[in-house]
């Protein structure tokens, strides 16, 4: 898995949101992206997961340009800012409806992912009815779930308790060991210098030093 | 495309939205029916007691073709139906995409499958779902009439039908008319999928679910009332909707031109423009 970024700029209304970047990014590896709010770290997120267009340059993911060639990476797992689910269904319904779409999982798998994050698969409560840790579990579960070879996860841990952030790293590390290329985004810089191998200062759309 | 129609669907049968859209015609369709069982049943003991005196003018009984909700005139359930079928039709599963869009949940579809396949099973679920409903409420009026009424071939002659032989299809009507109504109820179900369809394109525009559905009706009413000022009625969509026809001048040319303008208009807008933007 290699993910390129070449020349990436993105303007909207006018406004430079991402200036000119370039990145090379290799699978196996966790990537941890810091910096401020609006530095466009989750703007860059959108852009690689093929949510948005670059104005210029382009984002190559194993020799396939997004938005030419594909229109969203092959096998993406995302977790971009709040998590959203179909209310009137359950979590383990909520999963295999979206596995359906792509990963095609059986239940057993799917329950086996609800676990993984901390969540009961058999709970039947609805998602409306969920905590906002446990709406995070399951966007976490929704990104991960047939492990993907490309996962983005923007501030994973928010609302997670110390359980759920234990879950996540093991989750993490399961990944990394698969070869797949994990990009997090995440205030607490103690927390993305424990999980990432590489650290990415992101500052007014641009990575710096 | 095939996973997409396939999720799209299974969300448009489970959601409550659909099962309350056909509550409330088929409601207007119960209402109709027992107004016409009472109406009948007078007659039939005026008719008991005066024979063909009764009130004055010659009796003539109620059928298929002058009760059902598509071909009665007089009743206020037919009135309303045809007023709000835009947002009978819309109801369902216009306001979907705003709340997709509004949740976040669009990012979840765009990031599994390709923007294509997404955004074309949303508008053809979109049709299906004003299709679909508008055919059961119809459809459950006009068999709920032939359980108890006759399906006498209409005569012009006792004045009792409100369908006439200048309209479109007229003769069709008075020759075989479960043909003609059968027709009509396939165009009003098209059209009902054409407005489920511009409702879905009008949420583009509005992140509430509420303007999306509410929008397709104050455009199609806005319509039938500018057209009214100028005498151009016949172009109405409410309007040429109803089987009976209610003003001159409307033909199957008419219904079929704005069918396709409406449904291009839709498409490109929601499917060329809406599927290149960005998603936030």
């Amino acid at each position: 898995m290699q993910l390129d970024l070449k020349n990436v700029s993105k303007t909207i209304k006018g406004v430079t949101i991402l200036d000119n970047i370039s990145l090379t990014l290799q699978g196996g590896k966790v990537y941890g992206f810091q910096g401020k709010n609006g530095s466009g770290k989750t703007m860059l997120m959108r852009l690689i997961c093929g949510l948005i267009r670059p104005t210029s340059g382009q984002v190559v993911i194993n020799g396939e340009i997004l938005g030419k060639d594909i229109s969203f990476p092959r096998s993406v797992g995302v977790l971009i800012e709040n998590p959203s689910f179909l209310p009137e269904y359950t979590a383990l319904k909520n999963l295999r409806l979206l596995s359906d779409l792509r990963e095609h999982l059986s239940d057993d798998e799917l329950k086996a992912v609800l676990s993984d994050v901390g969540l009961d698969p058999e709970d039947k409560r609805k998602y409306r009815s969920f905590s906002l840790g446990m709406k995070q579990k399951l966007g976490i579960a929704a990104a991960v779930m047939g492990e993907p070879e490309l996962v983005i996860l923007d501030e994973p841990i928010n609302a997670v308790d110390d359980a759920g952030v234990e879950n996540i790293r093991h989750i993490l590390a399961k990944l990394k060991a698969h070869g797949s290329l994990i990009i997090v985004a995440c205030h607490d810089r103690e927390e993305l210098e424990l999980i990432s191998d590489e650290v990415l200062r992101i500052d007014a759309g641009r990575i710096v030093p | 495309m095939k996973v997409a129609l396939k999720l799209e669907l299974r969300r448009l049968f489970s959601s409550k939205e659909l099962y309350i859209a056909i509550l409330i015609g088929l409601a207007l369709v119960v209402w109709l029916f027992v107004y016409e069982i009472v109406e009948a049943n007078l007659f039939a003991e005026q008719y008991a007691l005066y024979g063909d005196k009764v009130s004055g003018y010659l009796y003539y009984p109620k059928t298929v073709f002058n009760s059902c909700i598509e071909l009665e005139y007089d009743a206020l359930p037919p009135i309303i139906l045809y007023l709000l079928f835009p947002i009978i039709a819309a109801f369902p599963y216009a306001g979907a995409y705003c709340k997709d869009k509004k949740t976040g949940y669009l990012k979840n579809l765009l990031t599994r499958i390709d923007r294509h396949d997404c955004f074309m099973a949303k508008y053809i679920v979109s049709f299906l779902s004003g299709f679909l409903v508008s055919g059961v409420i119809l459809l459950s009026s006009l068999m709920l009439t032939m359980l108890v009424f006759p399906m006498l071939t209409p005569e012009a002659v006792t004045q009792n039908y409100y369908v006439q032989s200048g309209n479109m299809w007229g003769e069709l009507f008075y020759t075989m008319p479960i043909l003609y109504t059968l027709l009509y109820i396939l165009i009003d179900m098209l059209w009902c999928g054409c407005m489920a369809s511009f409702a879905l394109m009008l949420s583009m525009f509005t992140p509430s679910p509420f303007l999306a559905v509410t929008g397709s009706f104050i455009v199609f009413e806005v319509l039938d009332y500018v057209l009214s000022l100028f005498s151009l009625s016949q172009f109405s969509p409410i309007t040429f909707l109803r089987p009976i026809q209610t003003v001159d001048g409307i033909s199957f040319g008419i219904i079929l031109t704005e069918f396709i303008v409406f449904m291009a208009a839709s498409f490109t807008a929601f499917y060329f423009l809406e599927r290149k933007k960005d998603v936030f």
